[in-house]
């Protein structure tokens, strides 16, 4: 029996500092998610955050895009990065002042929750690419998101996670099953309605809510099964591992769906270190000027 | 906050002294810490290795498997002096999901597993160092600190708090570290 008195609707209305994302980034979003959408109005979106612009452009005159000749305007950028990629670094820009901040209530310190979210972001983007998915930009996003409701659930936690931890051993619980048994619900579902608060596109909110139970979905969804094992490398790893620590179920069953085998998962995991260093060195830099 | 000679050994690297230091490996997932320790040589080392058998031939790779990066944390051992009858190891990580589905394409054993597996093979194997004690396994992440000064071996499991797996009986020493 649930005994929390704490409804998801009072976490959204009650949590001070409840992560949110810039307008011109949600709007950079919407707008590469449009069959409709173009570089004109991308940029025309940016344009609204100088922040944001600033940083675009500097990514795009980076050494990583080794590009030929300097990019001066963010249309250029957007033209030259793709809408995909430029949406991607606003939202790694977006998130990350709140999610370098140590989650108490999971036994994450500082910077600890950004590490595994951009592991997982890394990650689920490899798998992607090992599946030979056309999408792999959204699946960055997606891993990037997923464990969005941790950061608004994490106050409310606090003082817990010995007692947490306790009742998933002795009652042989994944942690997720754990939060619901405290709380009546757990913080994918908690993700979930912050997601639809900001408007995010159904094939993000899809891997919030699913990405530890991808079978009960319905319909599969490769991006949801992408961003599972995505996640579960990135606890393999340790990147950013809390109170709950691997303490999840794996389901086999992704990788039928994406044709992969557990060979493939030694594959990805070879190249992740490099990969990862390499990315979040400069995305670092870039998110935090 | 860190101990001014405080050496962090991260995923795929391998590091070893002859000059008193204090040792911290976190983020210790499925990976696999191998800390050896010559007490009458003064040597140490350590290897944080990701996946149990090569896949890259690379020299610069040696540390990112278990495989390779146990032959060569004890061959710098030795190079530093280290003998095999004075030197002890402590296996510390290897930690698993809690619920592994068992369909046709995931049969085989986790990461974790597999790591424990292939670090004992390969000690077995090379034969002489004593594996004084090991932590492995469970579904939390570890860190491993060792301070040559106290010989002390301990591991942080998150959310669980710190226990001492060993201690090393040591000389006391003192001074910074420096890889050799």
């Amino acid at each position: 029996m649930p005994a929390s008195i704490i409804t998801i609707d009072d976490i959204l209305k009650k949590t001070a500092d409840l992560p949110s994302v810039p307008a011109a980034a949600l709007k950079v979003m919407q707008e590469s998610e449009s069959p409709n959408g173009t570089a004109a109005n991308v940029a025309s979106h940016l344009s609204q955050d100088q922040s944001l612009s600033a940083r675009i452009l500097r990514l795009a005159n980076s050494p990583y895009y080794g590009l030929s000749k300097q990019v001066v305007s963010l249309q250029e950028s957007v033209v030259l990065l793709g809408m995909r990629s430029v949406r991607n670094l606003a939202m790694v820009a977006a998130t990350y002042p709140w999610m370098v901040r140590p989650l108490k209530g999971y036994a994450l310190g500082p910077k600890e929750m950004w590490t595994h979210s951009f592991g997982v972001a890394i990650g689920s983007q490899l798998v992607a690419q090992k599946a030979k998915l056309a999408h792999h930009e959204t699946v960055f996003l997606a891993g990037l998101l997923h464990d969005l409701g941790k950061v608004a659930l994490s106050i409310w936690l606090e003082g817990k996670i010995a007692a947490m931890i306790n009742l998933a051993a002795r009652d042989n619980l994944t942690f997720d099953q754990a939060e619901q048994r405290v709380l009546g619900y757990d913080h994918t579902e908690v993700g979930e309605h912050l997601a639809r608060l900001w408007n995010l596109p159904d094939s993000l909110v899809a891997p919030i809510r699913f990405h530890h139970w991808p079978n009960a979905m319905e319909t599969p969804d490769l991006t949801v099964d992408c961003v599972h094992i995505g996640d579960y490398l990135t606890m393999t790893m340790g990147f950013g591992l809390g109170g709950d620590g691997l303490n999840y179920a794996f389901h086999p069953e992704t990788l039928d769906r994406l044709h992969l085998s557990l060979d493939d998962l030694d594959d990805i995991s070879d190249i992740f270190v490099t990969r990862y260093e390499a990315c979040e060195a400069l995305f670092t830099e870039l998110a935090a000027a | 906050m860190k101990d001014k000679s405080e050496q962090v050994v991260g995923l795929a690297q391998i590091f070893v002294s002859a000059d008193p230091c204090v040792l911290s490996c976190p983020s210790i997932g499925s990976s696999v810490a191998l800390l050896g320790f010559d007490p009458k040589a003064g040597v140490v080392g350590l290897a944080h290795a990701l996946l149990p058998v090569v896949r890259s031939r690379q020299a610069s790779a040696f540390g990112k498997y278990v495989e390779t990066a146990v032959p060569e944390l004890l061959n710098r051992m030795t190079a530093l002096g280290a003998e095999k009858d004075s030197t002890s190891l402590v296996l510390v990580g290897g930690a698993v999901s809690t619920q592994w589905g068992n369909t046709k394409s995931a049969g085989g054993q986790q990461l974790g597993e597999r790591n424990v597996a292939k670090a004992l093979a390969m000690l077995e194997e090379l034969g002489g160092e004593r594996l004084k004690a090991t932590d492995v396994g469970g579904n939390m992440g570890r860190t491993l600190t060792f301070d040559t000064a106290t010989g002390e071996v301990r591991v942080q499991t998150t959310g669980k708090g710190s226990k001492v797996v060993c201690r090393f009986a040591i000389a006391a020493r003192s001074g910074a570290c420096r890889q050799a």
